[in-house]
């Protein structure tokens, strides 16, 4: 009972993060993904040397303390050598533009509102390159999975414990449980 | 009635509503967020051309054009929006768990081309799980109805359990000190994502 009670504590935020952000999968006008007005700023920095344009982006992304991924079909070698990508991350976007020449970078950054940013907490478990930090709410990601798993069979124990009439109680489950595996059934086999 | 005995109640059966879809879920998850301990998916492909369906009645810029082109072909699946492209002519496709074909429309109304793809148990169960969104004929309405309600459901659920502990126990430090570390993990990660340059 105990660990039901707390293992259901633990799980009870994201639980409320997975049910809006599934509501919002269905509902997508429910937080909009947004595209904010571009905000443009540049940074002085010595460009490295590297012949692998997604290495120097990954580079170029950790001297500007930058987090996210560089989209690797986007790379774009300028004539004169200087490097253009684009670097996504849930909650904003980035256009990357090296001036080897000039030692800066500049940046077009974007936010892309609530809607990316709780999308990427419903179930990322790898979190976001250029940061550790993300990577906690993966490994919470990852422990509530195994909790609702065991929460959902103790739930089922504990009340089959307490309950007056066992057999309604069996047949409540079990037809619960066929119900829904004849729908997904339908849909896989059926379409 | 009780008040604590209504909660359980409420709590209870919201538990009911979720168990099926929840367990589906939680473990086709598991294929979505750690693919590679799965393997990778095969994935056959076939190609064909079919005549186009003169009978269709409406254009393809209408929203009904998709569900009449998949009766007629005799598909399966949800369908996509109709994508015009820059040639003039149009694609669809068609998606069940596992099983996707792209059929594409030339301007000229020639025959269609069709590519079916038949993919392995991994894409049957990330196909499950991502399933979403109202249209598409009624099976796909009543999983969307579904998912509203489990996600409806899990927020009731949610709520009613975090009340039991509340009403049930005299020593909360526990839950509290458990229930504000979540607080803060959920808070902080969506005002990192939210606020970081």
């Amino acid at each position: 009972m105990r660990i039901h009670l707390y293992g259901g504590l633990a799980c009870f935020w994201y639980l409320l993060v997975f049910a809006v952000t599934t509501l919002r999968f269905n509902h997508p006008g429910l937080l909009p993904e947004r595209r904010e007005p571009a905000i443009q700023w540049e940074r002085a920095t010595v460009i490295p040397d590297l012949t692998d344009d997604l290495k120097l982006g990954e580079a170029v992304r950790g001297d500007l303390d930058l987090i996210g991924w560089v989209l690797p079909w986007n790379l774009q070698k300028t004539p004169s050598g200087d490097l253009r990508f684009e670097l996504v991350r849930p909650g904003r976007n980035y256009r990357v533009t090296t001036d080897r020449a000039g030692g800066r970078v500049s940046v077009e950054e974007r936010a892309t509102g609530a809607g990316s940013a709780i999308n990427f907490m419903h179930g990322s478990t790898g979190g976001v390159p250029g940061t550790r930090f993300l990577q906690l709410w993966g490994l919470y990601t990852d422990l509530t999975t195994g909790l609702v798993l065991f929460l959902s069979v103790s739930g089922v124990v504990l009340w089959w414990r307490r309950a007056r009439d066992r057999r309604l109680a069996a047949v409540v489950v079990v037809l619960g449980l066929l119900v829904s595996a004849a729908l997904m059934l339908r849909v896989w086999i059926f379409g | 009635m009780n008040l604590n005995v209504l909660i359980r109640r409420i709590h209870l059966g919201s538990a009911f509503v979720l168990l099926g879809f929840v367990l589906m879920y939680f473990i086709t998850g598991l294929v979505v967020t750690h693919g590679a301990w799965f393997g990778e998916a095969t994935e056959q492909v076939v190609r064909r051309t079919e005549p186009f369906p003169r009978e269709l009645s409406a254009s393809p810029d209408a929203a009904e054009f998709a569900i009449q082109l998949r009766e007629r072909l005799g598909l399966r699946g949800k369908p996509s929006r109709m994508e015009h492209r820059k040639d003039g002519s149009w694609r669809v496709s068609f998606a069940h768990p596992g099983h996707v074909t792209e059929v594409t429309i030339p301007a000229d109304r020639s025959p269609l081309s069709l590519v079916e793809k038949h993919q392995g148990w991994q894409r049957i169960l990330v196909g499950l799980h991502r399933l979403h969104g109202y249209g598409g004929g009624g099976l796909y309405t009543l999983w969307a109805l579904l998912v509203d309600v489990t996600a409806v459901s899990m927020i009731v659920f949610a709520v009613t359990g975090v009340v039991l502990w509340h009403r049930m126990t005299r020593d909360r430090r526990l839950g509290w000190g458990i229930l504000s570390a979540g607080f803060v993990l959920t808070a902080s990660t969506l005002a990192y994502l939210m606020l970081r340059r």
